[in-house]
């Protein structure tokens, strides 16, 4: 059951119907049910391992509390992700590194026969992985208290619309939100929730799903041209960003109708100015996770400059790696750690400005470069082999419009178009203002607008969003 | 800031407007519009426009001609029509192999037209299984157009279907996909005449191309077997049968096809041993077309000119007769082309 599907439009509703009848504490419980059920739609047989990693750090987590001993907390937090981690590299990686093995064992001469297992990939399980890995953190730095609740904080683990592809939540900011009764949305509330989630079906259904087409044509031109590329690499930036950002608002939106908020995942990361401002934009809820679990861990900053530029392209390579089990994958994390390494070291306090500025037009050279440095990089996320990848790439150098129709064009520019427009006026106006700020009757003309689109780009067979394959 | 009731409501009202608006832009745009972006490719596209059209005017035709663009280019169906006091229309597919002719003629062409009588068009090509035709069947019946038109027995599809019926915007809103085809549709209109007037591409007459003689006989007649195409026309004419339709084989005319081209008669024995098969389980009957035009009235050594059209329409209507008499298999007069090649 995706966000773009007739069964999810029809199951929101009554789950929300259902919810405002009962009593807080009942509310949870039912949401944890919704929740089980959403997630057994794909797969039930997966159930018992998100139930099996919600028990885990739940009982781990109060390990951790009780003791004062550091060498015992510090062993609980060890098997604790040790057993999360092994369930991901499990299910996610074993394949990949048999088959890698495989072939450093063949290309050194040797018979490489290590037995690759085909598993069908959990849903959501890097995501709600790394839900709990941060509550468990979180408790052992002592930067929260574990809940004695298991409903509650089961529900954390499990809350449909952030279940399969995030934000990933964080526990000090969701529980607290679950444990306590919560109020009925304002009015101004539901418009906004109402907003977020047609805004995040538009952006899903007539900019990705429309773009996704054009895209796979660019990307499997026998011979790829400038043109190709340029529409395939600035196609998929919008697919991307159209895709996952779409599925975060609708989960925002529908989390907001239940009175809890979630984490905001993008802050117009196309309109950034450097590589860094751009990953203060982009799946913020994964970049600031890696930021807090992973490179302070690794030392962050503190080890002077060789260490941070290590620190940065390590954690950019498993956030790549984090993606999907490919080389394609860890070669993008790899750039962007270059790439963010190197802007460090260029203008090492560029990203220390605190607000995300008011895009001006002198800003128009830097967001151009910071764009296509980025597309560029997205030819490596969506090829399906570096070959394929080098080989879109090697299209900038042939000058030719050949392999592009004017489709292809008016579809990705007039898509690329909207997203900057949309993304400018929420910069410079701010989300939340857009919508209620505005005419009424501009908003009905742009839900109108949006509506149209819709029903203009829906219909087949629905296209799953990208994120759910991680 | 708070909206008032009456700004609400002008909202809603606003909002109704729009989507009405949308509604009724949808409805004077829709004779223009092509089913452009719906069906894999344009010459599919345009077809469907054609028959759509053609079914708008008639409740059903008597002869349907069928095959791939060699019969789209051989049979004039006006002239056929009008010589022998039939309707007619040509429903060839361009770029078709018999695995495709199944679901094209089945459901398209039969509830479009309701055909008493299918000509099926055939050359040795039709029945090679590694044609590279092969992969315009998946895209054929997984398109947006065929789903539309079959029946999509899915909720989805019933929702679809129960919409289009009452919405022109949700009837249009696939070829609203391609704005370059839309302009072009709402400037120049599409072609609804099923049959069009004949029209020499530019360059005209390319009988002597020899590129043309190379290059397919090694990409299209490699490794030639002609089992799944055999089954699959089987298939197509018994179903055609089932639903009341009667088939007639048409040989089209041919050049080089199997005798100069193909080193070595092998699969001319392949090709003819299918046909044989076919003829023996569906008791067929056959028409044979392929000694009739002079190689000056090839365009490009498999499609007929206008000329070549205009000939091959006027030498079926004889055969036609015959074989409404009865004949099983019916010759059309032969002009011996085959010794006409350099």
């Amino acid at each position: 059951m995706t966000f773009n599907s007739i069964q999810y439009a029809l199951f929101a509703p009554a789950v929300l119907l259902l919810y405002r009848r009962l009593p807080f504490r009942a509310q949870n419980v039912m949401l944890l049910i919704v929740s089980y059920i959403f997630y057994g739609w794909w797969n039930w047989i997966f159930l018992g391992l998100l139930m099996f990693s919600t028990v885990i750090d739940f009982v781990v987590a109060k390990r951790i509390h009780d003791s004062d001993d550091d060498r015992v907390r510090k062993r609980w937090l060890v098997a604790a992700i040790s057993v999360q981690i092994g369930i991901l590299a499990f299910f996610k990686y074993a394949g990949f590194f048999a088959e890698s093995a495989n072939a450093a064992l063949q290309r050194l001469g040797l018979e490489g026969n290590i037995h690759v297992l085909r598993i069908l990939l959990p849903v959501g399980i890097s995501f709600y992985t790394f839900h709990t890995i941060s509550y468990t953190f979180d408790v052992y730095r002592r930067r929260m208290e574990p809940t004695d609740n298991f409903v509650d904080f089961a529900l954390f683990v499990a809350f449909f619309p952030q279940l399969v592809a995030g934000p990933i939540a964080r526990a000090r900011m969701l529980l607290p939100q679950l444990a306590r009764p919560r109020r009925n949305p304002s009015s101004v509330q539901y418009q906004s929730a109402i907003a977020l989630i047609l805004f995040g079906l538009f952006k899903k259904v007539a900019l990705a799903d429309a773009v996704a087409p054009v895209v796979d044509t660019m990307f499997a031109a026998k011979t790829p041209t400038l043109l190709t590329t340029v529409i395939g690499a600035w196609g998929f930036a919008v697919q991307i960003y159209a895709d996952f950002s779409g599925y975060t608002d609708i989960a925002r939106g529908t989390s907001r109708l239940f009175g809890i908020e979630l984490m905001r995942n993008f802050e117009q990361p196309y309109l950034s100015r450097n590589i860094t401002e751009f990953w203060r934009t982009w799946h913020i809820s994964l970049s600031t996770w890696l930021r807090d679990y992973l490179y302070i861990p690794l030392g962050g900053n503190q080890g002077g400059r060789f260490a941070t530029y290590r620190n940065l392209f390590i954690t950019m390579l498993l956030g790549g790696l984090w993606h999907g089990a490919a080389l394609t994958f860890i070669v993008w994390g790899g750039i962007h750690g270059v790439l963010l390494a190197a802007h460090r070291a260029f203008r090492p306090r560029a990203s220390l400005a605190a607000m995300l500025p008011e895009i001006r037009w002198r800003d128009a050279v830097k967001i151009f470069v910071t764009f296509n440095v980025v597309s560029l990089a997205w030819i490596f996320f969506r090829a399906q082999s570096i070959g394929e990848a080098l080989d879109v790439t090697s299209g900038i150098f042939r000058l030719s419009s050949a392999g592009a129709t004017a489709d292809s064009m008016i579809i990705v520019f007039g898509a690329l178009a909207i997203v900057f427009l949309t993304d400018i006026a929420q910069r410079n106006i701010g989300a939340l203002r857009v919508v209620v700020t505005m005419h009424p009757l501009v908003r009905a003309g742009a839900y109108a607008a949006m509506i149209l689109a819709i029903l203009i780009w829906s219909g087949g067979t629905a296209r799953p969003f990208i994120y759910f394959q991680f | 800031v708070r909206t008032t009731r009456t700004q609400k409501v002008l909202a809603g009202a606003a909002l109704l407007t729009c989507l009405l608006s949308a509604e009724i832009a949808a409805r004077a745009m829709e004779p223009r519009l092509s089913s452009a972006g719906t069906w894999p490719d344009g010459a599919i596209s345009d077809q469907y426009d054609a028959l759509t059209g053609l079914s708008r005017r008639v409740d059903r035709v008597d002869v349907a001609f069928a095959g791939s663009s060699m019969t789209k280019r051989a049979i004039d169906a006006n002239v056929f029509a009008s010589r022998t006091h039939t309707t007619a229309v040509n429903a060839a597919l361009p770029g078709s192999s018999n695995v495709m002719l199944g679901p094209w003629l089945i459901h398209v062409v039969v509830p479009l037209l309701h055909p008493k009588t299918v000509v099926i068009g055939i050359d040795g090509r039709d029945f090679n299984d590694r044609t590279a035709h092969n992969g315009s069947y998946a895209t054929l019946v997984t398109s947006p157009g065929y789903l539309q038109h079959t029946e999509d027995d899915s909720f989805l599809g019933h929702l679809d279907r129960a919409f289009s019926e009452r919405s022109a915007l949700i009837r249009v809103r696939r070829s609203l996909r391609t704005p370059a085809n839309v302009v072009r549709a709402l400037t120049t209109g599409p072609e609804l005449e099923a049959d069009s007037k004949c029209r020499e591409k530019v360059g005209g007459n390319t009988g002597n191309n020899e590129r043309f003689l190379d290059r397919y006989p090694k990409s299209w007649l490699k490794t030639y077997t002609a089992t799944s195409q055999t089954r699959a026309i089987v298939d197509a004419i018994e179903g055609l049968e089932a639903r009341g339709v009667s088939v007639v084989l048409l040989r089209l005319p041919s050049i080089y096809d199997y005798v100069r081209a193909r080193p070595g008669e092998d699969d001319v024995e392949v090709y003819e041993a299918a046909l044989e098969r076919v003829v023996d389980e569906t008791g067929v009957a056959v028409i044979d077309g392929r000694k009739t035009i002079p190689l000056g009235q090839f365009r490009d050594r498999l499609h007929l000119t206008c000329e070549g059209m205009a000939t091959f329409t006027r030498l079926l209507v004889g055969g036609w007769e015959d074989s409404d008499a009865g004949a099983a298999t019916v010759a059309l007069p032969s002009t011996n082309i085959l010794d006409e090649q350099p």
